[in-house]
């Protein structure tokens, strides 16, 4: 079976979904992980950090949830075919901005742990990229509409 | 919008139906309805033309610059 596109959008839709249950599952697990100790034990981190670990994480999963219900959307559109859209613009802002939020809650969380900055830069980088792309995004649209107004 | 089109007046003193027309110059009714109300960006001169042609009548009788309130 050739490889396509439509393939290829499936499997990023397929990805996203198993990214929002596996972080929805180590919310859930969590207390548990780090009630047996199982941070302290297997990844080397102090207890006081493990600690912090829960509430980091539940903040840091708001953002990441919209995120990925917005990246959803994107891709089920991109599917459909309806790619340069107004909604789509409007999702890659969603999902830049919740790149910045969570570059916030782990600039604060580098408190904690110093790994936590490289994080919040990492976040951030990406929100300024997904920035640009929404940019650009934004101008295809306008394109598109130029285009399907021409009569 | 700055430029109105007056394709309905046209229609009307033709007495033809927009979907004559839209036959006739090889265009969809949704894009012919695009141009009838206003929400076009921009026009081909080919639809001009055929335009012109099936309703007998130049440019000007069709666009109308209209001035904003704003201007």
């Amino acid at each position: 079976m050739a490889w396509s596109r439509d393939h290829s959008v499936l499997l990023s839709i397929v990805a996203t979904r198993l990214i929002a249950v596996l972080a929805l599952v180590l919310a859930l697990a969590l207390p548990w992980l780090v009630a047996d100790g199982f941070f302290g034990h297997r990844v080397s981190i102090a207890a006081e950090q493990a600690v912090w670990l829960m509430p980091i994480y539940y903040v840091f999963l708001v953002p990441a949830l919209v995120a990925l219900v917005a990246l959803d959307r994107l891709l089920a559109a991109v599917h459909q075919e309806q790619v340069f859209t107004r909604s789509n613009v409007l999702l890659l802002r969603i999902i830049s901005w919740c790149c910045f939020a969570a570059g916030v809650v782990l600039l604060a969380s580098s408190l904690v742990s110093p790994v936590f900055f490289a994080l919040a830069v990492l976040a951030a980088f990406f929100g300024v990229i997904l920035r640009a792309m929404k940019n650009l995004f934004a101008a295809a649209t306008a394109l598109q509409e130029e285009s399907d107004y021409t009569i | 919008m700055s430029i109105v089109i007056h394709i309905d007046v046209l229609l009307a003193q033709r007495k033809m139906s927009s979907g004559e027309l839209a036959e006739r110059i090889d265009l969809t009714a949704a894009n012919l309805s695009i141009l009838k109300n206003d929400k076009a960006k921009a026009i081909r001169f080919s639809t001009l033309e055929a335009l012109c042609r099936e309703l007998q009548c130049q440019p000007g009788d069709l666009l109308e610059y209209v001035a904003d309130s704003k201007e």
